[in-house]
């Protein structure tokens, strides 16, 4: 979470906004924000956190572990029209990597073809 | 439409991402804004789910 708000400003650089999301309610996303990193909080961030506390969404999104209650760590990046341009999905286990989410954010943004390992800046392939 | 655990879910790449409508920390005083899918027309939308608070994300 950190990791994402630490880095917030090169998401609003390319236009992108945040929403991060869990089963849990305001009130305790609130607490969390509250309460220090140094305290296992998440402190201040940059983005706004979502209570998605019917399940509804997690359901929706095909994250939603149903005998637990609780989303895996799916992360999409939506278009401005709304499409849905990628999906990864880790198990509970697994932390995501905030660089590989600006890459593919760039190389969809460029709306040409971007090879295997493409970075921001290198050749399209068209 | 993919199926998983027994339930279909909509999400799919390359198609219209599931539409939303959640409370959010926007207004952290209050706790009464929400946010929808369709709030972010015209803009890139990063949308990441995390199992709990107070854990890692």
């Amino acid at each position: 979470m950190t990791a994402f708000s630490d880095r917030y400003k090169e998401f609003a650089d390319l236009d992108a906004e945040v929403l991060g999301v869990s089963t849990d309610t305001v009130f305790v996303h609130k607490a969390w924000i509250n309460t220090p990193r140094d305290k296992n909080g998440v402190g201040e961030l940059n983005f706004p956190l979502a209570a998605d506390t019917t399940h509804r969404v997690s359901r929706d999104y095909g994250v939603l572990v149903e005998s637990e209650g609780l989303a895996t760590r799916g992360l999409f990046i939506i278009d401005p029209n709304g499409v849905m341009q990628y999906a990864v999905i880790h198990n509970l286990n697994v932390g995501r990597n905030v660089d590989e989410t600006l890459r593919v954010l760039e190389a969809l943004q460029t709306g040409g073809l971007c090879p295997a390992n493409w970075r921001p800046g290198q050749k399209l392939l068209g | 439409m993919p199926e998983q655990n027994g339930f279909y879910c909509q999400a799919r790449v390359g198609f219209p991402a599931p539409d939303f409508t959640l409370k959010t920390t926007k207004d952290l005083e209050k706790l009464k804004s929400t946010a929808s899918l369709a709030d972010y027309r015209g803009k890139w939308l990063v949308l990441f789910f995390y199992p709990a608070d107070f854990t890692f994300v």
